[in-house]
């Protein structure tokens, strides 16, 4: 009995001395994800961010701004600074107890508001310059009771900025890719339109337009595509796709109607820029209905054959 | 005029000036943040409603022209109208691969959660800050898989119980194509050789919630060096522009 409640009494008190296992959730978020900024030289404009601690522990955090490059046709970037140091001094934080590149608590469940301010120089030159504005675990102060423990979690947003006195800095548009795959496909097949843009110019911008798919014997047009509005960074290149409502979509057709196709994309840069255009052809053809109709008449042309070489 | 429109008149001018209040320059404060001066040129992203926004711009949209502050700005991407946050979470950051036995691997994994439902895709990096090591001593070097051909860019098959080191698999929504199932292994990019952070995740479009399962294996040598072996894993979750 004795024995008995020593063991009852040890398995009540050891949660409490033995070892806890150290797991946890960390969950960070950022509002808003992306900031596009066209302001000129000597100006100053801020852009409250919201940063919310969704884990089951506080955190420690630091803010920074770090430039990026573009990799990829996808909107994908690549940190540029390993170190993650900011390349120039347009960028500070308006918080009255949190700077960049300081450590600061957030508690478990909560939000900060961070005012990031972004001054640029009489000086600057004009050009675009990208950067991402990067939340962090900090190394200093304590996590899950460990001191010095490693960076864990990031979350960033994309800010891309435009140095411009005029408001309208030169831009301009290449488009490198518009073809369709297959150029002749089954009726009941998609033709995948693929498109590439390219920006030669000095300033990013969005790629307003539209693909316009004509039936070329009935000459009516059968269906529009609308392309979603993606920016192409200066000097680099971006693969569009397709938008409905807030959907993205492959660039896609189909029909049930055989026969020649074009189809025309009219895209120019901001909506505003030098349109252009590029026109290509498609077939849609019945292959497998043609062939199963050749099929089935074989068949029946067999069936035929056989019956009349019998009744002969 | 006659006495009554006198009288109406004094009466809605006392109305008007005694509602009218001294529009004053802000110094708008509070725990956390103090902005000192005049010009209110704040853009917070915010909308009326919880649910949508209205595509928050601030300045003129026109090109070619702007407002008196001297920028045009726009928060969030323009086609999608609502402003759910960009959100990653990590559902378990310690990582255990426990007491090691040469020649029988250990595992351990946690899930990758990303919500991008306000942003036009996104793309998640990783690395480790080190190869598995004891403090400022031996290394367990990052896997090259069976064929020894893997790397930081491309998984192999790791299933041999005689190939060593450290690695990751990862399925689920929105991996990479390389990981063909789940005995496809990386290694870790390796920021102490300033390596470049690789893609784990990635979508181009909006996504309320991918999820991806991140598997750590180590597999040692009877010759490796007893000690207490660990590294920082690091995530970095970034919408695309």
């Amino acid at each position: 009995m004795r024995q008995a409640l020593s063991i009852l009494l040890f398995l009540l008190i050891s949660p409490f001395f033995l070892a806890k296992p150290i797991w946890a959730k960390v969950s960070l978020s950022i509002y808003p994800s992306l900031l596009e900024v066209m302001i000129q030289p000597g100006k100053t404009y801020t852009q409250a961010y919201e940063i919310v601690n969704d884990s089951e522990a506080d955190l420690y955090l630091q803010a920074k701004i770090v430039p990026f490059e573009p990799i990829g046709p996808e909107g994908q970037i690549v940190l540029s600074n390993p170190k993650y140091q900011a390349s120039n001094n347009y960028f500070s934080l308006a918080n009255s107890g949190i700077s960049l590149n300081q450590t600061f608590k957030l508690k478990a469940g909560n939000r900060e508001q961070l005012v990031l301010k972004i001054t640029i120089p009489q000086q600057a030159s004009e050009k675009d310059q990208y950067f991402t504005f990067l939340i962090e675990q900090s190394s200093q102060g304590q996590f899950l009771n460990q001191t010095g423990g490693e960076n864990l979690i990031k979350v960033g947003s994309n800010i891309l900025l435009t140095i411009s006195q005029s408001g309208n800095p030169f831009k301009q548009s290449y488009l490198a890719e518009f073809l369709a795959r297959p150029k002749i496909a089954d009726l009941f097949n998609k033709i995948n339109f693929e498109i590439l843009i390219q920006n030669p110019g000095n300033a990013f911008f969005k790629t307003n337009g539209r693909i316009d798919i004509y039936h070329r014997l009935t000459q009516k047009k059968v269906a529009s595509l609308q392309l979603r509005p993606d920016n192409v960074l200066a000097d680099y290149e971006r693969k569009i796709y397709c938008l409905e409502g807030e959907n993205t979509l492959p660039c896609q057709f189909s029909s049930f109607l055989p026969g020649p196709y074009r189809a025309i994309l009219n895209f120019s840069p901001d909506g505003a820029g030098e349109e252009q255009t590029k026109t290509i052809g498609f077939w849609l053809l019945p292959f497998r209905l043609v062939l199963v109709i050749l099929i089935l008449f074989l068949i029946v042309w067999q069936i035929n054959k056989f019956r009349y070489k019998r009744d002969s | 005029m006659t006495r009554n429109k006198k009288t109406l008149i004094f009466f809605l001018l006392t109305l008007f000036f005694g509602f009218v209040r001294l529009v004053q320059a802000v110094n708008m404060e509070s725990d956390h943040y103090q902005i000192q001066w005049g010009n209110i040129n704040i853009g917070s992203g915010k909308p009326d409603n919880e649910n949508y926004s209205l595509g928050i711009t601030m300045g003129q949209i026109a090109p070619g022209l702007y407002s008196a502050s001297g920028y045009k700005v726009r928060a969030g991407f323009q086609y999608i109208q609502t402003i759910i946050p960009f959100s990653f979470t990590i559902s378990d950051v310690a990582i255990n691969l426990g007491s090691l036995i040469a020649q029988s691997p250990s595992t351990d994994a946690n899930t990758l959660t990303v919500r991008a439902g306000g942003a036009g895709g996104y793309q998640v990096l990783a690395y480790e800050n080190h190869p598995l090591k004891i403090h400022q001593g031996a290394e367990i070097p990052d896997t090259l898989c069976d064929n020894g051909n893997c790397t930081e860019a491309s998984a192999e098959v790791w299933s041999q119980n005689t190939t060593y080191g450290f690695g990751f698999n990862i399925n689920g929504n929105d991996t990479p194509s390389d990981f063909v199932d789940t005995t496809y292994f990386r290694q870790f990019a390796n920021d102490e050789d300033n390596e470049i952070h690789q893609t784990v995740m990635e979508k181009t479009g909006v996504t309320s919630q991918s999820q991806a399962t991140v598997t750590y294996k180590v597999n040692i040598s009877g010759s490796q060096e007893a000690g207490q072996y660990e590294t920082g894993i690091v995530y970095i979750a970034i919408p695309t522009y």
